[in-house]
């Protein structure tokens, strides 16, 4: 999938791991990079330390090492987002703190089988292993239909109890007919994913990278939550685009009553916009939003949209120089389009436990909701590349899909993960112990919801484009 | 009626609404488009059609779970289809979509 045609030749300093991995997701979109490296090689396990996640604060990990270099890869997407964006360091270098900023600042780390945020088990089933994520009331009250018990299930020894009475295939099915967030650990697809796809384009001339985007920043319209989505405009935000950030009045963010220094990081200095998405008005409010955008960003399931009567691919008809960007669990296709998830479960179902569990015997989590800030980076990369390069183009990517593409790009020869284990290990015992990595902190405060509706909801549609082109100086 | 508790299955006898209940037990007459639903495996398509103009034909919405008065019968839809979703064929007893819970602050 070329989104540049054409040869554009960028000089970076790309080595080691990181390196190779920005060349590949930089091939994807045609762009040759002259590597002319004079740095030394960044080991994975360097980058995996420079993330937060490994704690080695007393020399010794509490938690396994993970034989996959998601550090690396998230290091090496910041990178290529700078790349195509002219941002220069010290973003550049943030990538791989982006992993673990929520856990340095929650102090929560994965414990035994739980996750981080706590809300994600790790639970054997009658034939495997499965990830559970309950990360909702009512995802509690769902347990009595998907283990067809009159009783209540209101405990984890409890879900372990009845879990282990059902095959894997058996709770996947019923879990994702209730809506649950559940993944297989043992399934096994060893193809090497695309991490986007391009499923619907307006056929429209190429502008290619090389002409000059008709606006130095785009305007973006995020409906999106919680992580990936919001850490993807964030970036943008970085390299000078306007984001509002759009939430339904009935149920805005979540992660507003989360950290609020994470809330806070990420969310810093967009502007705020509510809507009263279950009415008539609301929807078409949304719609005036999105015609007028340059960059639609969102991470819900297609039909929560289209049931508003929002349809990606009719509003790229009528605003063809529009980029949409949808990030799901695990795509948009219509088997997987109804199944949700988070950070934690979707990285399982990548098949990182299973690695983890290859080398060291035990099934762990890797990180803190893992496949989030990956696909929010991947996702600035993406949704970047097809703004500049003319837009017209529906641009999905996966929680799943990313996290597999991570995985298959740096897999080992032989698929040989102990042996890279041991490696790991044997360079690891050679560094000291070293503090945690200093927390990125917000520079801007975040804006309550709705706060600037007066300036975006006024009758006559036109006046988010005249408010935006008169005072992009002053945003 | 059908004996029902969390897990079962059903679909409608007039459209193409499929449910599965997600809270009650003990038997009831769980109606879609004001004909009796029918175990998920019963034999056939449905048989008769739903009347534009009949009062139970406001539809099922994929995802949303339906409630009843007291919310001691909570039904979420597996798939959409044109009928509503009532205890018995009686108007004052429509399962009403359950407010969707607020997004979890992480994950």
């Amino acid at each position: 999938m070329k989104l540049y045609p054409g040869n554009f030749l960028i000089d970076q300093f790309l080595s080691g791991v990181s390196g190779a991995y920005a060349n590949q997701l930089l091939t994807n979109f045609g762009v040759v990079v002259r590597r002319e490296s004079n740095l030394p090689d960044s080991h994975p396990v360097d980058d995996w330390l420079a993330s937060g996640l490994l704690d080695y604060r007393d020399g010794s990990l509490a938690e396994p090492l993970c034989p996959v270099p998601l550090a690396s890869c998230a290091i090496a997407a910041m990178k290529c987002f700078c790349v195509l964006s002219g941002l220069q360091a010290p973003i550049a270098e943030q990538g791989a703190k982006i992993l673990g900023c929520r856990s340095i600042l929650t102090g929560f780390t994965p414990k035994g089988t739980q996750s981080a945020g706590k809300s994600c088990h790790l639970i054997p089933s009658r034939d495997g292993q499965i990830a559970l994520n309950l990360a909702r009331h009512q995802d509690w009250e769902a347990l009595a239909a998907l283990f067809s018990t009159e009783s209540s299930v209101s405990s984890w020894v409890s879900v372990r109890r009845h879990a282990k009475h059902f095959s894997s295939k058996q709770l996947l099915d019923t879990g994702r007919l209730l809506g649950l967030t559940i993944a297989d650990a043992l399934a096994s697809d060893s193809s090497t994913p695309n991490w986007f796809h391009i499923p619907f384009a307006i056929q429209t001339k190429e502008q290619g990278f090389n002409q000059k985007p008709s606006k130095q920043s785009p305007l973006i319209i995020d409906l999106s939550s919680l992580w990936a989505g919001p850490l993807c405009s964030y970036l943008w935000q970085q390299a000078g685009a306007h984001i509002i950030k759009v939430e339904s009045t009935a149920r805005p963010d979540g992660a507003r009553q989360g950290n609020a220094e994470f809330y806070q990081l990420i969310n810093q200095g967009k502007h705020s916009v509510s809507l009263a998405l279950d009415t008539h008005q609301g929807q078409q409010q949304l719609k005036n939003l999105i015609r007028q955008a340059d960059i639609v960003i969102e991470a819900s399931r297609p039909r929560a949209l289209r049931q508003m009567g929002i349809h990606a691919e009719a509003l790229l008809e009528s605003n063809p120089g529009l980029t949409w960007l949808s990030i799901s669990a695990y795509g948009r296709c219509k088997t997987a389009q109804n199944w949700p998830g988070y950070g934690d479960e979707t990285a399982v179902a990548a098949g990182l436990s299973h690695i983890i569990y290859q080398v060291c015997g035990a099934w762990r989590f890797c990180g803190d909701a893992i496949a989030d800030p990956l696909t929010g980076l991947h996702a600035a990369l993406a949704g970047w590349a097809g703004w500049r390069s003319g837009g017209g183009k529906l641009i999905e990517l996966s929680l799943y899909n990313v996290v597999r593409h991570c995985i298959a790009a740096t897999a080992p020869q032989d698929n040989d993960y102990r042996r890279r284990y041991r490696a790991w290990r044997r360079y690891l015992a050679q560094i000291p112990a070293r503090p945690r990595p200093k927390i990125l902190k917000a520079q801007r405060g975040t804006a309550e919801l709705g706060k600037h509706n007066h300036l975006y909801l006024h009758p006559k549609s036109t006046l988010v484009k005249n408010f935006y082109d008169s005072n992009l100086a002053a945003i | 009626m059908i004996v029902l508790k969390p897990g079962t299955r059903l679909k409608s006898a007039v459209c193409e609404t499929q449910i599965m209940l997600v809270k009650g037990r003990g038997e009831h007459d769980l109606c879609c488009g004001g004909i009796a639903m029918q175990a998920l495996n019963a034999m056939g398509s449905p048989t008769t059609q739903l009347d534009f103009d009949s009062p139970f034909a406001a539809g099922t919405l994929m995802g949303k779970r339906y409630v009843n008065s007291d919310g001691s019968i909570e039904a979420l839809c597996t798939k959409a289809g044109l009928g509503s979703l009532s205890l018995g064929p009686n108007l004052d007893n429509l399962l009403q979509i359950k407010q969707t819970e607020a997004l979890p602050a992480s994950d």
